[in-house]
């Protein structure tokens, strides 16, 4: 009794005095070992009476290195009310069936055969291919002129692993997946996004997962700079190659301004001119580093993706799912089960 | 202490939350407290008249009520957050593993609210870690409810709802933008008639 109740006091080596008991108590019942106190303690906290006993504590841990472990082996989880409250998150309360589908890394990595495991690589290539179309839908209609090269490019920035391992983070995706492998890796949050895609588009309606992927994965796309993710090594050629199909007059560079070019640190501005007419102009640290430059702002302007560019438009609104249509929902699926 | 000792951050939001839909950011509250406890009087109050409400209101958030033996009645927040900064907080709680089978029971007063609505759980486990540090989960915070009224608590579990989960530390700036110039930065060659203009207007005369 003593002992439970020791143990029940929130441990504050500061405060409580049972400190010799508790920690005899941790060794003799083999605890994951307790992870060094962040933030550190300050300066007021760090009592002399109690420095022999947090240094042997130490000592001991040394090494050891607490064990991460996911949601789902934690207590208080219940599976199917975090489920329900991820669909009620997200106003997508068709999606619930699916959805459990979804996040079944089984499924979509290919370990059990069967009708299942088709089923999940279905909502998963249907995700895919409908985020696909959908953001190459919406690029194409802010800039037209954008290349074929360009906008896959973009599409693959947006969708890439990273981005798409940060929306599923965010959204509490990583730990509503079922998968044996602990930290979720990120190829495996990616498939699980579009995986929650084919899903809300097979219950909602492919209206409801485009709403999904411009309000989650679209923003991004406002502050991108073109060639961060596009790697163009010859912008000059390429943009050659544009006025040229536009039919306009060939560019021409021509030095505008430089200064200090007999010190260290000399700039040089380049201006791109096509039949006498600014196109743009840039400055660079050497002739060709501003000629390059200024090549990539004439595509930048060409193109339509520069900073002052209209910002994406976000409404319609998402329209919200009712919340009492999942109390009644949810009354009744209890009372049966 | 000065605001360059203190923690701080950027304003920021999860996500880009409200750009396009709004999503809350809380994803569970656990709400641990004692049956008999005089301490946990004003938890036992909310959770018998208010929690359901609350449940009500913020559907997508999952209630676990948790009757322990406890001195200290706590509420445990955990959101979606995975973008944390660390700070000082006073929130340094450490809570023993036992290794005992966890006993799972619904005590008979709370067993009315599990046939009611599908993502309000009630267990009791014998305490586990609870860490205040940023996870590979998500954030979480704790705060004591000892000797708080209903209302004081309604008050509390509603701000830790409307929270984006984001540290609660000084925010250097009330804004942010990702594109701070729109006509462009000046540069000391703005509005600067070029020195080499008379050539280009020779050649474009030329033209």
């Amino acid at each position: 009794m003593a002992a439970f109740r020791c143990g029940v006091r929130s441990l504050c080596p500061f405060l409580s005095s049972h400190r010799p008991v508790l920690s005899q108590l941790l060794r003799t019942m083999s605890i994951d070992v307790q992870p060094e106190p962040w933030p550190p303690v300050p300066a007021w906290g760090r009592k002399r009476w109690l420095q022999a006993w947090v240094r042997k504590e130490r000592d001991l841990n040394r090494g050891k290195v607490p064990i991460e472990v996911p949601r789902s082996q934690k207590p208080n989880w219940d599976y199917d009310a975090e489920l329900l409250a991820f669909t009620a998150r997200l106003g997508e309360k068709d999606a619930r069936q699916l959805l459990r589908l979804a996040f079944s890394k089984q499924c979509y990595s290919g370990n059990e055969g069967g009708e299942l495991c088709l089923e999940g690589t279905q909502l998963l290539e249907e995700g895919e291919r409908l985020a696909v179309a959908f953001l190459n839908r919406v690029i194409v209609e802010s800039m037209p002129a954008l290349p074929e090269s360009a906008l896959e490019a973009l599409t693959e920035a947006l969708l890439g692993e990273e981005a798409l391992a940060k929306v599923a983070r965010d959204l509490g995706m990583a730990e509503l997946i079922v998968d044996a492998e602990f930290p979720v890796s990120k190829s495996t949050l990616r498939s699980a996004v579009f995986a929650v895609l084919g899903a809300i588009a097979r219950s909602g309606g492919s209206e409801r997962a485009e709403l999904f992927v411009r309000d989650f994965v679209l923003p991004p796309l406002s502050w991108m700079d073109l060639f961060e993710v596009w790697s163009v090594e010859d912008p000059m050629a390429v943009l050659a190659q544009e006025m040229e199909k536009c039919g306009e007059a060939p560019p021409e560079t021509r030095l505008t301004r430089q200064t200090g070019i007999h010190t260290l640190l000399p700039i040089y501005f380049v201006g791109i001119y096509s039949a006498g007419n600014l196109l743009a102009e840039a400055p660079g640290d050497g002739l060709f580093a501003a000629e390059e430059e200024a090549a990539r702002t004439a595509l930048r302007h060409l193109y339509g993706f520069t900073d002052n560019r209209r910002p994406l438009s976000f409404r319609p609104t998402t329209p919200y799912s009712l919340p009492t249509q999942l109390i009644e929902e949810t009354t009744s699926q209890r009372s049966t089960a | 202490m000065t605001g360059r000792a203190t923690a701080s951050r950027f304003l920021q939001s999860v996500l880009h939350n409200g750009l396009g839909r709004y999503v809350c950011q809380l994803s569970r509250i656990t709400l641990a407290f004692s049956k008999g406890s005089q301490t946990s009087r004003g938890v036992r109050d909310y959770v018998e008249n208010h929690v359901v409400d609350f449940a009500k209101k913020h559907q997508g958030t999952v209630v676990y009520i948790s009757p322990r033996r406890c001195h200290v009645p706590k509420v445990t927040a955990e959101y979606c957050t995975s973008v944390f900064t660390y700070s000082h907080h006073l929130l340094l709680f450490f809570q023993l593993a036992f290794h005992d089978a966890p006993r799972c029971y619904v005590l008979d007063q709370y067993k009315h609210l599990s046939h009611c609505f599908g993502h309000i759980v009630i267990q009791a486990y014998l305490i586990d870690q609870l860490q205040t540090r940023p996870s590979v989960n998500g954030g979480t915070k704790v705060v004591a409810l000892n000797s708080k009224s209903a209302e004081e608590i309604a008050q509390v579990i509603t701000l830790m709802a409307n929270q984006s989960g984001l540290d609660v530390v000084r925010i250097r700036k009330p804004f942010h933008t990702e594109h701070p110039s729109i006509q462009g930065l000046w540069q000391p060659f703005v509005n600067k008639r070029s020195q080499l203009s008379p050539r280009i207007a020779e050649w474009k005369g030329a033209q």
